[in-house]
């Protein structure tokens, strides 16, 4: 299995390769406004309605993107000085649940357009009045003002972010297809293979399920205010990338990670049209999508997928201080079909329950399924701590012959004895804590012996082997510090 | 829509011509209004807080407790009251966990649970009673995971055979992986992806079963046979049910890399109009948009009528458009065959499993992570329930005629909207190749020759000629209830394998 635990990879190694690539994307912009311009046309047309004012015959029929409905946008009239008095509010009273950037907490997320409890202004002053003392929000009736509390509505409202109704539609392209030349308007003909809403989620590119593809996004977008904003859209190249808001062709400008188009705060219409189209080698096709402040870098929020997972380290922690925890994932060095133990001392290990053999042990934290629970699951789950050993290397009985694994038993205090039979005869193993390191256990059941035992070399590892009536006990133990 | 709305919402955002309409803004993507039957609703049920509870795993069992396995790798239960009330976060009990993302459960009579673990299929036992369970045993694992996301094991269901039967996710971007022709979407990297397997109540194991792609759904008929349903895309030219039986083949080539008969060189000199002939033909094909995209499990309604007039019928959840639709099926010349027609969409996530609560419900798992959907919550569970009194007006069920179909309505039919222009009806097949799909092939339109109501107003027959390997969609928009409702649902998809 390979060490690639991040999302992260491709961009890494492909910066300076997507600038060159972004780059060639634009000298094709004035071709792709054309196409872009046919394209939004055809949509019009497609639906049967009349063309508007300007708009020619489409000949594109953009089906995919069509009929799925959207919200109006929500327009809000702030008025500054209200804002400044919910933004004081805000800090006193909800910061500590629902944090600094409304992005919550213990509390929900306030920014991302998820109002679980009712969406209107008059239904949010309710429950921030009322509370939810079920789940641990008080009510501020008393303790604020109803002026003073639509002034943290509003505020709060102010600061919503990301996609409202966006959609997606999916063309294939050819393999071969040329960058030069490419039309949106000639690969977008037909009906889409793929499309539907995201709604107020993120517009996610390996939804396409295939190499090549032209793919167009759209959708309202809520950009809030206190900081220039700028969409950056990391996408290697390619058939490139056209980018409208407001109906508006917008231009890039370029760094070194790549192409960030400007746009105002405020809430506005948003197309992103994209092609695969000669992409370059290294680049997934899985397009990163981030709002950022162009002239710090800063970060704000994700418009894709890819762009969530490049900004959270999509961690998912397993902690087994408490109890100990097992887990059937695929994991960073550990081959496939392997049982992970974490123990409360720290003591962490895999089963591997096609070899029945230990494949693996480390020291300290347990495990972050993160990548491996996050979009589509395809990136392996991350060991914590320290490896004291690994596959290839691994911790086996000497027997000869299949091993069929029979199933785990969890004792009383959580921990698992993981039994299995080689030959016909039935063997257990646990994993235990050793004053300086693990042990691990094995026993045969019928009065036999587990009998000798295969164990890695390690450098820095003492491993002592014992064998004692139906047991066989492996010690190891660390003797430097790695 | 006024002309000056038009021209106002065409000048002033050409991107979004359709968006402010007031008529389009209760449609689905493909253009079709809300639609549940009258005297029906969607539950949303209460989680536990801070689990993502991806529900792929469904069953509930006949006290009416529920247990749902998550993509997580929990194992939850709901207890028979809880369920039959309005269940609480704090009702759901963990029963297990730290299971390989689980795409399918089942509870056994004897109380265990079995879950198909992506390379295990597990049977869950609580030896002491208290709740979780101790033993995690391992019933079979004798097809290879490649550690790829997409190699589900959609598991199990028990036939009325008493076997077992699972099956196996081809994968997609896999090392090694095998795909015919020059381009490959979903590949077998061997060890049996792409198959169906059974375990007899002896316990012998046995791959039965080739040519799965994305067989996401699988569910036992109350006669004891096995269906399956299949997502469209490569060699699916659009989402099907079938039936699993010994030795069959279902269309996808990479499976045969682990036939007997068969090997790479020799799958390579194939052509598609090969694995055509060695295909099976589906018991209905699945519309691609307008019913679904990533069908789910078959659940037939063996409430005895708790769940309104659809007895006896299969339901089926889409993972993509966040709807359910129903299938209604046939024997026509010893060949089993029918139509699909759409129940009720709008629910919150993509729904993935679907199981009925003896008391009459149909409870909805969901998952929209990975796979999105026209529902935008990333997963959840929902319940659709009847009122158990209003009687809808809707098609209940279709049967093919001598010279056309008898349409079969849940209310009395108003005579006066029949005509024989009150009938459109098109006709289609399907392109059967390594294409990601298919469009509608050789589209016609067809004339209605005879309308003819029945005297209780129940039925409607129509004459139209009939034609093998097509699919025919009889839309009745036009049709009222004596009472004057309008259908939710008025086209219903009938897939003529054979003809009288």
């Amino acid at each position: 299995m390979s060490n690639n635990n991040s999302n992260h990879h491709a961009g890494d190694a492909g910066d300076s390769n997507a600038l060159v690539w972004a780059l060639g994307a634009c000298a094709l912009a004035a071709v792709l406004c054309v196409g872009i311009y046919a394209l939004l046309s055809g949509f019009v047309a497609s639906r049967g309605a009349a063309p508007g004012p300007g708009a020619p015959a489409g000949d594109i029929a953009m089906a995919g993107l069509t009929g799925a409905d959207r919200p109006d946008p929500v327009e809000i009239a702030f008025d500054e000085a209200s804002l400044a008095r919910g933004r004081a509010i805000y800090a006193q009273a909800c910061v500590a649940c629902h944090g600094q950037d409304m992005r919550g907490g213990v509390g929900l997320n306030l920014v991302d357009g998820e109002w679980v409890h009712g969406s209107s202004r008059e239904e949010i002053l309710s429950n921030i009045k009322n509370g939810f003392p079920d789940l641990g929000m008080v009510g501020f009736e008393s303790l604020y003002s109803d002026e003073e509390l639509g002034d943290v509505v509003d505020y709060i409202r102010s600061r919503r972010e990301g996609w409202e109704g966006g959609r997606y539609a999916i063309w294939p392209i050819a393999a071969d297809t040329p960058r030069e030349g490419f039309s949106f308007a000639e690969a977008t003909q037909g009906e889409p293979t793929k499309a539907g809403r995201f709604d107020t989620g993120l517009a996610d590119y390996a939804i396409a399920e295939m190499e090549n593809f032209a793919m167009v996004v759209d959708g309202i977008v809520h950009i809030p205010a206190g900081a220039p904003a700028g969409i950056w859209v990391q996408a290697g190249g390619g058939g490139g990338v056209e980018v409208m808001i407001d109906g508006n062709k917008v231009e890039p400008v370029y760094d070194l990670a790549g192409a960030i188009y400007p746009i105002d705060h405020g809430t506005h219409e948003l197309t992103i049209a994209y092609s695969t189209a000669e992409k370059p080698g290294w680049f997934s096709g899985n397009l990163n999508i981030v709002v950022l402040n162009p002239e710090t870098g800063e970060r704000a929020f994700a418009l894709s997928e890819a762009g969530k997972s490049f900004l959270d380290d999509t961690s998912f922690v397993i902690d087994a201080q408490q109890r100990p925890r097992v887990i059937r994932r695929v994991v960073n060095n550990l081959p496939s079909s392997t049982i992970s133990v974490g123990l409360p001392s720290g003591m962490n290990f895999g089963f591997n329950t096609r070899s029945c053999a230990i494949v693996g042990a480390w020291q300290g934290d347990f495990l972050d399924i993160g990548p491996n629970i996050d979009g589509r699951g395809d990136a392996p789950a991350v060991p914590l701590g320290e490896w004291m050993f690994h596959e290839p290397e691994a911790i086996a009985l000497s027997q000869d012959g299949q091993c069929r694994y029979v199933g785990t038993s969890l004792q009383d205090d959580g921990s698992p004895v993981f039994s299995f039979e080689i030959d016909g005869m039935s063997y257990t193993v646990t994993g235990q804590p050793a004053d300086a390191g693990m042990a691990f256990v094995y026993a045969a059941a019928g009065g036999g012996a587990a009998g000798p035992v295969s164990v890695p070399d390690i450098d820095g590892v003492e491993t002592r082997v014992e064998e004692s009536g139906a047991q066989t006990r492996v010690l190891m133990e660390r003797t430097q510090t790695p | 829509m006024s002309a000056m709305t038009l021209k106002k919402l065409a000048g002033t955002a050409l991107v979004f011509p359709i968006l402010c309409s007031g008529v389009l803004a209760q449609d689905d993507m493909v253009g079709n209004t809300a639609y549940i039957p009258d005297g029906y609703r969607l539950e949303a049920i209460a989680l536990p807080a801070d689990v993502p509870f991806h529900a792929t795993g469904l069953d509930i069992n006949e006290a009416g407790a529920v247990a749902v396995a998550t993509r997580l790798g929990d194992v939850w239960i709901l207890d028979a009251d809880a369920a039959a009330g309005t269940p609480q976060p704090g009702d759901w009990q963990l029963f297990a966990e730290g299971l390989n993302e689980p795409t399918g459960l089942m509870w056994e009579d004897d109380g265990t649970i079995l879950v198909g673990q992506k390379s295990e299929l597990t049977r869950l036992v609580d030896k002491d009673g208290d709740g979780v369970a101790d033993d995690y045993l391992n019933l079979a694992s004798d097809w290879d995971f490649h550690d790829n996301y997409h190699e589900y094991n959609f598991a199990p269901v028990r036939d009325g055979d008493g076997n077992l039967v699972g099956t196996l996710n081809l994968g997609h971007n896999v090392p090694g992986g095998y795909s015919w022709g020059e381009r490959p979407v979903m590949v077998s990297a061997g060890g049996h992806r792409g198959w169906a397997y059974r375990i007899t109540p002896d316990g012998d194991f046995s791959f039965f079963a080739s040519g799965l792609r994305s067989p996401a759904g699988v569910g036992v008929s109350p006669d004891g046979l096995v269906y399956y349903t299949d997502n469209q895309g490569d060699w699916v030219p659009t989402s099907k049910l079938h039936i699993l039986e010994d030795g069959a083949f279902y269309g996808h080539p990479s499976s045969l890399r682990d036939h007997p008969d068969y090997s790479i060189p020799i799958l390579d000199d194939m052509s598609v109009e090969d694995f055509a002939q060695m295909s099976e033909t589906p018991v209905v094909w699945i519309p691609h948009q307008e019913v679904a995209n990533s069908p789910g499990n078959p659940e037939w309604d063996t409430t005895g009528g708790a769940f309104g007039p659809f007895e006896g019928q299969i339901f089926v959840g889409d993972q993509t458009q966040s709807n359910v639709f129903r299938i209604l099926l046939e024997t026509v010349n010893g060949q089993r065959q029918g139509a699909v027609i759409n129940f009720a969409n709008n629910f919150q996530s993509g729904n993935i499993r679907l199981a009925f609560h003896p008391g009459g419900d149909l409870w909805v798992g969901q998952t929209a992570r990975g796979w999105g959907a026209v529902g935008s919550k990333p997963f959840g569970i929902e319940r659709v329930v009847w009122d158990g009194e209003t009687q809808p007006f809707e098609l209940l069920d279709i049967a093919m005629t001598a010279d056309g179909f008898r349409l079969d309505f849940t209310g009395a039919v108003d005579p006066a909207s029949l005509s024989a222009s009150a009938f459109s009806i098109q006709q289609w097949g399907y392109d059967y190749s390594d294409a990601y799909g298919s469009d509608k092939i050789d589209l016609t339109s067809l004339e209605t020759r005879s309308v003819d109501i029945a005297d209780d107003g129940l039925s409607v027959s129509i004459g139209i000629d009939q034609m093998p390997g097509t699919v025919m969609a009889i839309d009745f928009s036009a049709l009222r209830s004596a009472d004057g409702r309008k259908p939710s649902v008025s086209k219903v998809y009938y897939t003529v394998n054979t003809t009288m």
